[in-house]
C-alpha cells in the first residue's frame, strides 16, 4: 500500500483544532498541578492529622491506579455523586490531580535542597513563615524543579491521548474522526504522531532556554 | 519590672536537645554601645545561645529580655508567661541584626535585593527609600559595584560584607555575629573584621562570637568565655588574655595561641 499524503493535507486544519485543545488542557493541567503540587506540600505540614493521612493516601491512590483509569473515574464515577462535569473539565481535573500528585513529590525534593542557613536568616529578620514561603523558599524551588516539571509537561501532552476515552475531542480523537471519513488510517496516524513530537520538542526548547535564564544566579 | 539599662538581658538560661543539656543556666548582661565577645571551645553552647537570644531556638528554661521585655514570652501581672505572638516575636527579631558563619545569603537574589527585602517586606520601607539606604550601606562595606551580582558571584569575604549590608539595613538596635570569618580563607579575613571595626567605632552593641583573638583585644570592651554550656570567665580583653583565672580557659587560650594562624 502506499502512502497517500493529499489526505493529510486535507486532515491538517482538522488535525490542529485537535491539536489546539491537546495543548490547552496540558497547560492548564500542568498549571493546576503544580498549584495542587504546592497545596499538597503546605497540607503535609499541617498540624492537623486528618489531613495529613488524606493527602498521604491521594498519593498513594494516584501512583498505584492507572491514569487511564483515573480519567474514567473522573468522567463517570463523579457524576453519579450528583457531580455533572462536562469533558474537557473532567480531561482537565483528571490530568492536574495525578499530575499533582507527582509534582508534589518534585517539590519536597527541591525543599530539602535549599539551605536551612537561608531560611534562619529570614527568621532573624522577622519575616512571617508565608513571606518565607512566597519570597524564598518557593521561587528557589520552582527554579530547581524545572527540568522534572518539563517532563512532566512533555508526559502530560502524551497522556492527554487518554482524554480520547471520554469523547474529548483532542488530538487523538480528531485523527480517528478525520480516519473515519477519509478512511486513510496510515497517513493520518503519522501525520499526528508528527504533530505530538513537534509539541513535545517545542516545549524541550522552549524551556531548555527558560532553566538557563531561571538559574543564572546558580552559575 | 525594673529597667536595668541594658539592652540584652540573660536570666539563668537553659537549653537542652532532647538528652543533651546544652546550655546550663547563662546570666549575661549587654549594656547600650557595649561590644562582648564570646570565646569558647567547639561544642560549648555559643551558637545556640545567640540563637536563644533573637528567639531562633526556644530556651527550654530562663529568659532573655530585650529591653527588659521578654524575648518571646509574654509575662501576665502575676508572673506568669506565656508564648507570645508570631507577629511580636517577630518584632523583636527584627530589632536585631544577625550575621551567621556560612553568610546564609538568599542565593536567588542580587547583593541589592539581598538588602532590600526585609526592609521593604518587614519593616514596611518604601522601595525608593530601601534603595537608597542599600547604596549607602553598600558603600560603607566597600561594594557599590557588587550591587547586582548574585552570592554565587561573589568571594566568601564580600559574601560576608553582604550579609552585613543586610543585616544593618534593619536598623538594628544590636548585631549578633556567630563566627563571622571562620567559613573564610586566611586573606579574606581581614575585610571583614574591618568592616566590623568601622561598625564598633559608630558605636554599635555587639556580641561576636569569634576566634579571632587580635579582634577581640582590640574591639571588645569584655570577652565572655564558654565551656560545656556554662560562663566560665568574664572579664575585659587586658585581664582576660595576660591573667586568666580559670584552668579552662587558660587551656583554651594555650591552644588557640600554639596554632599556626
Ligand atoms: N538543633 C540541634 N539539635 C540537637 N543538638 C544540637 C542542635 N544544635 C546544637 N546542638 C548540639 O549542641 C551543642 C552545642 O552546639 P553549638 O552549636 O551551640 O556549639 P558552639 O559552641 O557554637 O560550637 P562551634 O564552635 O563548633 O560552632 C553541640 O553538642 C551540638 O551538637
Ligand atoms: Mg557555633
Amino acid at each position: 500500500m502506499t502512502l497517500e499524503w493529499q489526505y493529510v493535507a486535507h486532515a491538517l486544519p482538522f488535525l490542529l483544532e485537535g491539536t489546539l485543545i491537546t495543548v490547552e488542557v496540558s497547560l492548564l493541567a500542568v498549571a493546576l498541578g503544580l498549584l495542587v503540587g504546592i497545596l499538597v506540600v503546605l497540607g503535609r505540614q499541617s498540624r492537623f492529622k486528618i489531613l495529613r493521612a488524606l493527602i498521604i493516601a491521594y498519593i498513594s491512590i494516584v501512583r498505584g491506579t492507572p491514569l487511564f483509569i483515573q480519567i474514567l473515574i473522573v468522567y463517570y464515577a463523579l457524576p453519579a455523586l450528583g457531580l455533572d462535569i462536562p469533558r474537557f473539565e473532567s480531561g482537565v481535573i483528571a490530568l492536574s490531580l495525578n499530575s499533582g500528585a507527582y509534582i508534589s513529590e518534585m517539590i519536597r525534593g527541591g525543599l530539602m535542597a535549599i539551605p536551612k542557613g537561608q531560611l534562619d536568616a529570614a527568621r532573624a529578620f522577622g519575616m512571617r513563615s508565608g513571606l518565607i514561603w512566597r519570597r524564598i523558599t518557593l521561587p528557589q524551588v520552582l527554579v530547581l524543579i524545572l527540568p522534572p516539571l518539563t517532563m512532566e509537561f512533555t508526559g502530560l501532552l502524551k497522556s492527554s491521548a487518554l482524554l480520547s476515552v471520554i469523547g474529548l475531542v483532542e488530538l487523538t480523537r480528531r485523527a480517528q474522526q478525520v480516519i473515519g471519513e477519509t478512511l486513510r488510517s496510515p497517513e493520518v496516524w503519522l501525520a499526528t504522531a508528527a504533530l505530538y513530537f513537534i509539541m513535545c520538542f517545542a516545549l524541550g526548547t522552549v524551556t531548555r532556554r527558560l532553566e538557563k535564564a531561571a538559574a543564572a544566579y546558580r552559575l | 519590672m525594673t529597667t536595668s539599662g541594658s539592652i540584652i538581658r540573660v536570666q539563668n538560661l537553659h537549653k537542652w536537645f532532647g538528652e543533651l543539656h546544652v546550655l546550663k543556666g547563662i546570666d549575661l548582661e549587654v549594656k547600650a554601645g557595649e561590644k562582648v565577645c564570646i570565646m569558647g571551645p567547639s561544642g560549648s553552647g555559643k551558637s545556640t545561645l545567640l540563637r536563644c537570644l533573637n528567639f531562633l531556638e526556644e530556651p527550654s528554661k530562663g529568659i532573655v529580655f530585650l529591653d527588659d521585655l521578654p524575648v518571646g514570652y509574654i509575662e501576665d501581672a502575676d508572673g506568669k508567661r506565656r508564648r507570645d505572638t508570631e507577629s511580636n516575636i517577630n518584632r523583636m527579631r527584627a530589632r536585631m541584626g544577625v550575621v551567621f558563619q556560612s553568610f546564609n545569603l538568599w542565593t536567588h537574589m542580587t547583593a541589592s535585593a539581598n538588602i532590600v527585602e526585609a526592609p521593604i517586606h518587614v519593616n514596611g520601607l518604601s522601595r525608593q527609600a530601601a534603595n537608597e539606604k542599600a547604596l549607602s550601606l553598600l558603600r560603607l562595606v566597600g561594594l557599590e559595584d557588587k550591587k547586582d551580582a548574585y552570592p554565587a558571584q561573589l568571594s566568601g569575604g564580600q559574601q560576608q560584607r553582604i550579609a552585613i549590608a543586610r543585616a544593618l539595613a534593619m536598623d538594628p538596635e544590636i548585631m549578633l555575629f556567630d563566627e563571622p570569618t571562620s567559613a573564610l580563607d586566611p586573606e579574606l579575613v581581614g575585610e571583614v573584621l574591618a568592616v566590623m571595626s568601622e561598625l564598633a567605632r559608630g558605636g554599635m552593641t555587639m556580641i561576636v562570637v569569634t576566634h579571632d583573638m587580635g579582634f577581640a583585644s582590640a574591639v571588645a570592651d569584655r570577652i565572655v568565655f564558654m565551656d560545656h554550656g556554662q560562663v566560665v570567665e568574664e572579664g575585659p580583653p587586658s585581664t582576660f588574655f595576660q591573667q586568666p583565672k580559670n584552668e579552662r580557659t587558660i587551656q583554651f587560650l594555650a591552644k588557640m595561641t600554639s596554632r599556626p594562624f
